[in-house]
């Protein structure tokens, strides 16, 4: 069990949403990223840790790689079936 | 236990110049930050290593590596002297603002349409009939004639003067390009470094920073922004007959625009808006199409400074009768 900052993560096979970015102002596809965050299981120098206690989700920017809004749970699952 | 910690810190060091992004097409000044990798045992840092340094966009961080410490001083230095060029710019703009005040103290005579001298030093606004002392092109309560107030310097005599004022903004930009190309062209091997597809986008850059100053100029009315617009695309139909065919997903908006200029409509003032980022997008779209082999960023980037002085010529040659269609 460790902590970590692990950074900003894409889920892979997400729908995409054309939105104008708050901080570059351009407009773009935004991807679905989530952050672990909290306690880890896994190996800490790998990519993604195994488990983590928390996630946060996000929508990311594709031309400033930043991200923009704050997702719920939910919002982020019915992205995630695409 | 044993508590340590391992990654990456950055800080920033200095100002670079004032530019524009060419990822996020946003203009500003850049930073320069220095990366490394550090190690820290409970935290508290042991180790430092791999130092690099940035020159960067602060919005979306994207930018070019530098060689050394030296280089990230000279752009540095360099954005001294441009922070000091644009403060005396400024203050030269400032002093022409007073022009009629220091040349023409004449009592009750309309200098503008939006403010009247009344007496030497003093103005009053045509709107709010506010009285004022201060210098400057707009009245300090209402601020709402940004049209109808005389060009810095010069009288505003209808549409021909205007004409006049747009190819000087024309024949300026020309040189701006020249210096930026130049510019450009000594970044262009560091830019290379850091990814050749970015150097495709340096006409765009060139056209932006055209519609940038034009569009941003108080000095040209926002009517005349779409006409503008409408133009040079005309223009680079006829300079380029492939042009249509580069932007045929924008050939709805390049016909609207052309219509405008040739029609000379009342425009809604979404539009002006619209022509402007319409026009970055029309470029992008251009120059996002072009295959970027190698040699043919460098051709780009001459493409763009032609299309930009050819413009400036035919305004000069033909004016409004150079429309093609």
């Amino acid at each position: 069990m460790f902590i970590k900052n692990y950074g900003l993560l894409e889920v892979k096979n997400s729908k995409r949403i054309k939105r104008i970015c708050d901080i570059c102002n351009n407009e773009c596809e935004q991807i679905l990223v989530y952050e672990p965050s909290g306690l880890f299981i896994g190996l800490p120098f790998a990519k993604k840790p195994w488990l983590s206690s928390s996630k946060h989700y996000f929508l990311q920017c594709t031309v400033c790689r930043k991200p923009n809004k704050i997702l719920t749970k939910d919002e982020a699952k019915s992205l995630m079936n695409k | 236990m044993i508590i340590f910690g391992w990654g990456k810190n950055s800080k920033e060091i200095g100002k670079g110049l004032i530019q524009e992004c060419p990822n996020c097409k946003n203009v500003r000044q850049w930073i320069i930050v220095e990366t490394s990798k550090k190690v820290s045992l409970y935290f508290v840092p042991v180790a430092k290593w791999n130092k690099e340094y940035f020159c960067i966009c602060p919005v979306c961080n994207n930018g070019i590596k530098l060689d050394s410490l030296d280089d990230a001083h000279k752009i540095m230095e360099a954005a001294i002297e441009q922070e000091a060029a644009l403060k005396k710019q400024y203050s030269e703009n400032e002093c022409n603002s007073s022009y009629h005040q220091a040349s023409a103290p004449i009592e009750n005579e309309t200098v503008s349409k939006g403010k009247i001298v009344i007496e030497s030093g003093m103005w009053e606004c045509k709107d709010c009939h506010i009285k004022m002392v201060e210098e400057g092109d707009y009245c300090s309560k209402c601020r709402g004639h940004k049209q109808n107030v005389a060009v810095r310097g010069e009288k505003m005599e209808g549409i021909n003067a205007m004409d006049e004022k747009i190819l000087k903004v024309f024949k300026e930009l020309t040189y701006l390009s020249e210096d930026f190309y130049s510019d450009m062209m000594k970044i262009y091997p560091s830019m290379k470094k850091v990814d050749a597809q970015k150097a495709k986008y340096c006409p765009m850059m060139v056209f932006y920073l055209a519609f940038f100053d034009v569009i941003r100029s108080d000095e040209v009315p926002q009517e005349k922004v779409e006409e503008i617009s409408g133009l040079i695309c005309a223009l680079l139909a006829r300079l380029n007959p492939q042009f249509i065919e580069l932007i045929d997903d924008c050939q709805d908006f390049v016909n609207k625009l052309i219509q405008n200029y040739m029609k000379k409509e009342k425009k809604e003032p979404e539009t002006v808006f619209f022509a402007y980022s319409y026009g970055n997008w029309i470029f992008h779209k251009i120059f996002s199409k072009i295959p970027s082999e190698k040699g043919e960023d460098i051709q780009a980037l001459k493409f763009g400074d032609y299309i930009l002085k050819k413009v400036m010529t035919y305004w000069s040659e033909q004016k409004k009768s150079l429309l093609p269609f």
